[in-house]
């Protein structure tokens, strides 16, 4: 009788133990979410620009950039051609000090500058000679939405009115 | 007698063996993972639900949608938050995970440096810090603990009830111009022409970001227990981050 009584207490208190087991531990079934996002985008870094110099039928040239890379360019340009060479320049173009024509404006992919037009004068000798055209072209830095210089040798600051 | 002992006993030990099954499946079902989807499905959609918006509130799926090329040192609008889109209060951490990778998805990593005689070269020094987020409100608490060079983890000091977002996690990213410090240059000559070519380190790889927000309901066991951090606690319904050497907001 005595051992009966032990087996129904014992089963009560796991019972009992389980009860109160099982309700602490349902406390801890808490609540929660979580949602993922991704994205990715390339990085390219190496460019290229190209000059196109159109020759009409009085031996000027026409000249325009082009860049042909794919990332954002800025461009500078020289026109060499002697006193026999007025060069007047298009929208964007700004002439420097240093003789080399800057371009003020980002070019970006496949965008063509405006033109720089290098007009043969009537002085010029009856004889062949060279206009010769130098491009430089660097990759677009940008510091935050504004464009910064490209490269420092060019003591040149985007866009117009920024820091010399 | 000692058969409706028995019987009463083995009744008594089959309902607690039952309960105790139940309780298991219980405990399976709620688990505090929240890697898990049955975790999800079963508990977080009933009244716990977490979205991540723009600035307008409207939901976002996708990051840097648009943005295939980018430029160096330009800031490109990237605005994301969370919001609490269930009906009961929460917290919500963020984890954003910022790595580059070559164009097939190949991770590349930042090289751990075995030895002070080990050389670590240029193309192994690929860093995520030259990835830039912007916009980051002073309301994200960045957990020092967690955090390293590729992942950072911040907590949103703030208890968000239902229907209220979070200040921006995010307002833009940019890649900082440093990453052109980074080349091999190479001259080569014919006749009398030198062609410069040079090689960024950094050129044509892919800058991958992964953000995953996280909801907890608003209770300081709950955080503990879910998120695994024992150094998060609540006080005046703000979360408070335990660091080594003194606790911050």
């Amino acid at each position: 009788m005595k051992v009966n009584k032990i087996i129904t207490l014992s089963a009560l208190f796991v019972l009992v133990s389980l009860f109160a087991f099982a309700g602490i531990r349902n406390s801890g079934a808490w609540f929660s979410d979580y949602v993922e996002l991704n994205g990715d985008a390339s990085l390219k870094l190496s460019h290229q620009t190209s000059v196109i110099e159109d020759i009409d039928e009085g031996s000027n040239k026409h000249i325009t950039i082009k860049n042909t890379g794919e990332t954002d360019v800025v461009v500078r340009v020289k026109v060499f051609g002697g006193s026999y060479v007025e060069i007047t320049s298009g929208e964007n173009w700004k002439l420097s000090d240093d003789d080399w024509y800057y371009y003020e404006k980002v070019l970006t992919p496949d965008e063509v500058s405006s033109e720089i037009y290098a007009n043969i004068t009537s002085s010029a000798p009856d004889h062949d000679f060279d206009v010769v055209v130098i491009l430089e072209s660097e990759r677009a830095v940008y510091n935050g939405d504004q464009l910064i210089a490209p490269n420092t040798d060019w003591k040149i600051t985007y866009p117009k009115g920024g820091n010399e | 007698m000692i058969k409706r002992y028995i019987a009463i006993a083995t009744l008594t030990l089959s309902f607690a063996l039952m309960l105790f099954a139940g309780m298991q499946l219980s405990e399976t079902r709620s688990a505090p993972n929240p890697g898990t989807e049955s975790y999800n499905t079963t508990l977080a959609t009933s009244s716990l639900d977490i979205e991540a918006v723009d600035e307008k509130g409207a939901s976002v799926n996708d990051l840097l949608k648009g943005y295939q090329m980018l430029e160096v040192g330009k800031t490109y609008d990237e605005y994301l938050a969370a919001k609490n889109a269930g009906r009961a209060d929460e917290y919500v951490r963020v984890i954003i995970r910022k790595y580059w990778t070559d164009q097939n998805g190949n991770k590349i990593r930042v090289a751990d440096k075995k030895s002070e005689n080990d050389v670590v070269t240029e193309t192994e020094a690929i860093n995520p810090d030259y990835i830039k987020i912007a916009g980051t409100d002073t309301a994200w608490i960045k957990d020092e603990n967690e955090s390293a060079k590729e992942t950072s983890v911040y907590y949103y000091k703030d208890k968000l009830s239902a229907g209220q977002m979070t200040a921006p996690i995010m307002t833009g990213l940019s890649i900082s111009k440093d990453v052109l410090d980074h080349y091999e240059e190479k001259v080569t000559k014919t006749d009398n022409v030198s062609t410069v070519t040079v090689t960024y380190i950094y050129d044509d790889l892919k800058l991958n970001l992964d953000i995953d927000i996280q909801s907890v309901q608003a209770n300081e066991e709950a955080i503990k227990s879910v998120w695994g951090v024992d150094y998060v606690s609540i006080a005046d319904d703000k979360l408070v981050i335990a660091e080594q050497g003194g606790a911050h907001e």
